[in-house]
């Protein structure tokens, strides 16, 4: 298949157009990708720090309340409602404690004060309902500190029945030693905090967008907090749930080797996640415990504005390239038509159709006009040559059926045109004649004149000849001095006889040559179709014979042929 | 006969070995060091068959597993004394004929008498040839405890107030209450519970704390003075702590150790009982069964127990009221003094 220069100039064209558009939007597209995950990754671990610090500032805070609780309850020995109200306040003010309590560490840690949240209440446990708590780590652990000092449990599930509210609720325990008067000392009792670890990331969490996922894992890396909630405290139910197990990337941190780490984890079992992990270690302790918090964001989140631009940046690349293609279309156009009506001009040209020829675009000023241009030129210059062929030809033609030197037609285009004036006649069953000519003494003239006057003298006859016959009859010259006349219509021999006697009467007036003035005369013989004969030949022979017969009479005669042998049918 | 050929026909002989091996397949389910994978090599070199060992690491798991597919999928499995009953209630447990395990006749006296070991035998008939158990026993601090302890009352010792680390567990705790007061443990009568009650919260006052698994035992041990240790998880526990640096003794009570035993059994929807009483037979043969020993630190049934002369062991069974052990465990826990119950 030939394909045009106009549709592969397209092609090409409109190739490089979709592929420059395709290319710079893909790159557009990958390089904004990459720059919205690192700075996802950059906000969540801003975010995961800002998050480690409220919970390092809500544990500070926890700390500082137990001081206090715990120097009040130092001082005022036996104020108990004084120290009530105290733990009441507390309550009121932080939503996220839910058992503020004075345990005593000499009667195997039984509950001294005890304020438990009860939905929206706070109640105060008394009596019975009080509850033995040394065998909990956190009341041995608290008594080996010196006032001052604060105690920070590890995140558990709280299993303690008889609480109102966190049971089965991850809880944080704070607790510091009551100091005796001295400050140095303590008196075997501490002031405990609970803390609801819901409550408290609840509040934290509540000034973060609601797509962020939030982790929070002890030191060894057992998730407490996770999007899945059957996934923290594994440990609980036997089965450990680690961070580095599920972000292998964050494995450092567990180990203490970061503080703070940022991991893209692919399309992995969680769908894709952008996540930060931050070491948050409350300074306000005994203990060197830490945490760690976590923030991730579906990939899918953080790439929902790279979507929204692939979109976009499809439908762009989908309109340029139509663009493109159209431009194409024209820029292929605004080139190949010229040329097309140049090759529809040299088509025309060709085909010989040069009156209407179709218009060359000579006017433009680029190449394309130049050629035409061109094209023009040899246009003309072909036309003209065409033109000289033709007259040749045409004077080549004339020359085949005309005498040369006379310029009445020769004999075979007189024998031509009897033949069909002879054919003609016999359908209208018409007559017609032939008269032959010959001049009477001829040789004389020219041996006497030369050839020159001889030929003067031959024109001059032509022209007599010519000029006494109808425009319907046909003179020629035969040879040398025979010229033939063909008389059509004729109705009888006797008007062929006429048209003799005229032409006899017009020989005999001098002839004016160009010098000289000369009396020339003819004899004819008249022959009749079909009197005379049915064939060209057989007439004018018997014309001929005629014309003799007219030389032998005198001369300056005209005789009719004999009747010949009777017709052929 | 030129190399090429003898490598022939070996490759030969091999293929056809390999053929038969693949013929039969053993299908084991077991605790994890219960067939090490090459003591199951030398039995399938030894049968000609091929042995597959699916490890579980829970009651619950081997509950499914066994119930699973109408149970078609296992031959032979390991369970406890205690679990072995509802697999003998639902017809899963198939009975033994102890004369075609020969070796039995080499395991230790207490392991041979099947029908003196609670819940391997009934009506007569016996259900399980016991492989492995583990004692729960006491760890002492030789640091702190100057004679080793000789009763389980030792956990209530005034002296060791605040250095006792028991076992958070209802069950265990209860029985080990019992057991103190000279009872029944797994069996208490309606008059045994206020006394074990009152035990029980004794032994709360008397603790450091109740702790869960055997990891959180050993930091507890580090970070505290820690003089007793009920040890639920037997000699691993003792293995873990010495490994950890401590300087520690284990001593089963005059009263006896609780202890559980875990026993093969037969799958009665099993197609191979010959071969799978062949395997019974192999794992009692000494490589398989010190390798419990030695490489697991479980106790096997060849040999004698090392350092555990006290009142022997007490085989876990099922107690009469697993959930009111429970309810009352969690209200001791909490710190509910005595008047509350």
């Amino acid at each position: 298949m030939q394909i045009g220069i106009a549709p592969r100039l397209a092609l090409v064209l409109a190739v490089f157009a979709v592929l420059a558009s395709g290319l710079t939007g893909y790159y557009a597209y990958d390089t904004s990708r990459r720059l919205l995950v690192e700075r996802a990754e950059k906000n969540l671990l801003t975010a995961t720090q800002v998050l480690g610090q409220r919970l390092v500032v809500a544990l500070g805070n926890a700390a500082k309340d137990a001081r206090l609780l715990a120097s009040q309850a130092g001082r005022e020995s036996g104020g108990e409602e004084v120290l009530a109200r105290a733990a009441l306040a507390l309550l009121q003010v932080h939503p996220e404690y839910f058992q503020v309590r004075l345990i005593d560490g000499r009667q195997h840690g039984l509950e001294r004060l005890r304020l438990d949240r009860d939905g929206q209440r706070i109640t105060r446990v008394q009596g019975l309902e009080l509850q033995e708590k040394a065998h909990q780590l956190y009341v041995s652990q608290t008594l080996r500190l010196t006032p001052g000092q604060v105690y920070l449990s590890r995140i558990f599930i709280n299993r303690e029945t008889g609480a109102h509210a966190g049971f089965e609720r991850p809880t944080l325990i704070v607790a510091t030693p009551v100091p005796l008067a001295d400050g140095v000392s303590h008196s075997g009792r501490l002031a405990v905090i609970n803390i609801d670890l819901e409550t408290l990331f609840r509040d934290m969490r509540m000034e973060l967008p609601g797509d962020l996922k939030v982790y929070l894992t002890n030191e060894w890396g057992d998730f407490l907090i996770h999007p899945d909630p059957t996934q923290t405290f594994g440990f609980d139910q036997g089965r450990r749930v680690l961070l580095q197990d599920h972000f292998p990337d964050a494995r450092p941190i567990v180990a203490g080797e970061m503080d703070s780490v940022v991991v893209s984890s692919g399309e992995g079992a969680q769908g894709g996640l952008v996540a930060a992990f931050h070491r948050v270690q409350p300074p306000d302790f005994a203990s060197q415990r830490f945490f760690i918090m976590g923030l991730a964001e579906p990939l899918d989140y953080v790439l929902r504005e790279a979507r929204l631009l692939a979109d976009n940046m499809w439908r762009i690349v989908l309109s340029f390239s139509f663009l493109a293609l159209l431009l194409a279309w024209l820029v292929s156009r605004a080139v190949t038509r010229p040329l097309e009506q140049i090759l529809l001009a040299v088509r025309r040209f060709a085909a010989g159709d040069s009156g209407g020829s179709a218009p060359l675009p000579v006017q433009r000023r680029d190449e394309v006009g130049l050629l035409a241009r061109g094209m023009e030129d040899m246009q003309s210059q072909i036309r003209s040559q065409v033109e000289a062929l033709e007259e040749s030809r045409q004077a080549m033609a004339h020359l085949a059926h005309h005498d040369a030197l006379t310029g009445l037609p020769n004999r075979v285009t007189f024998f031509d045109r009897l033949e069909h004036a002879m054919a003609q006649a016999r359908r209208q069953g018409r007559k017609l004649a032939v008269l032959f000519l010959d001049l009477d003494h001829f040789k004389e003239v020219n041996d006497q004149y030369g050839h020159q006057v001889g030929d003067q003298l031959l024109q001059a006859v032509a022209r007599r000849i010519q000029t006494g016959v109808r425009e319907s009859d046909t003179a020629a010259r035969l040879s040398g001095d025979e010229f033939v006349v063909l008389l059509n219509p004729v109705h009888n021999g006797e008007e062929a006889r006429l048209v003799a006697e005229k032409l006899l009467q017009r020989f005999r007036e001098l002839l004016e040559l160009e010098e000289l003035a000369l009396p020339v005369q003819v004899s004819i013989g008249i022959s009749l179709f079909p009197d005379h004969g049915v064939s060209a030949q057989a007439l004018v022979d018997a014309a001929d014979g005629a014309m003799y017969r007219s030389k032998n009479a005198g001369r300056d005669t005209c005789s009719m042929a004999e009747p010949a042998s009777p017709p052929a049918a | 006969m030129g190399p090429m050929m003898r490598c022939l026909l070996l490759s030969f002989l091999l293929l056809l070995s390999g053929l038969v091996q693949a013929g039969e397949v053993l299908r084991v389910l077991a605790w994890p060091g219960y067939a090490d994978a090459d003591l199951v090599r030398q039995f399938e070199a030894r049968h000609r068959v091929r042995v597959d060992v699916i490890t579980v690491d829970s009651d619950d798991e081997l509950w499914r597993r066994m119930r699973a597919n109408e149970g078609r999928d296992i031959d032979v499995f390991a369970v406890n004394t205690a679990e072995l009953q509802r697999y003998i209630n639902e017809g899963i447990a198939l009975a033994l004929d102890p004369a075609r395990i020969p070796r039995i006749q080499f395991q230790q006296p207490a392991f041979r008498d099947a029908a003196a070991i609670p819940g391997l035998t009934r009506g007569g008939r016996v259900y399980g040839v016991p492989y492995a158990h583990a004692s729960m026993g006491l760890i002492y601090n030789r640091k702190l405890v100057s004679t080793p302890p000789d009763s389980i009352n030792a956990l209530w010792d005034p002296r060791y107030r605040g250095q006792v680390l028991a076992f958070d567990g209802s069950s265990h705790n209860f029985s080990l209450a019992a057991m103190a007061l000279g009872k029944p443990p797994f069996k208490l009568a309606a008059g045994d519970w206020r006394p074990v009650l009152e035990k029980l919260i004794g032994l709360r006052r008397n603790v450091l704390t109740f702790y869960a698994q055997p990891e959180e035992a050993v930091e507890l041990f580090r970070s505290n003075a820690v003089a007793l240790v009920f040890a639920n998880y037997g000699s691993q526990q003792v293995r873990a702590l010495e490994d950890a640096g401590a300087d520690i003794a284990y001593v089963i009570p005059r009263e006896g150790a609780l202890a559980w035993l875990d026993c093969w059994v037969i799958n009665s929807a099993s197609l191979r009982r010959k071969l799978a009483e062949a395997w019974i037979d192999f794992s009692l043969e000494a490589p398989m069964s010190r390798a419990l020993t030695e490489r697991h630190g479980l106790a096997n049934t060849l040999d004698p127990d090392k350092g555990e002369p006290g009142g022997g062991l007490i085989w876990l069974q099922p107690v009469e009221d697993v959930e009111r052990r429970t309810r009352l465990w969690e209200k001791i826990r909490a710190g509910d003094r005595l008047e509350r119950f």
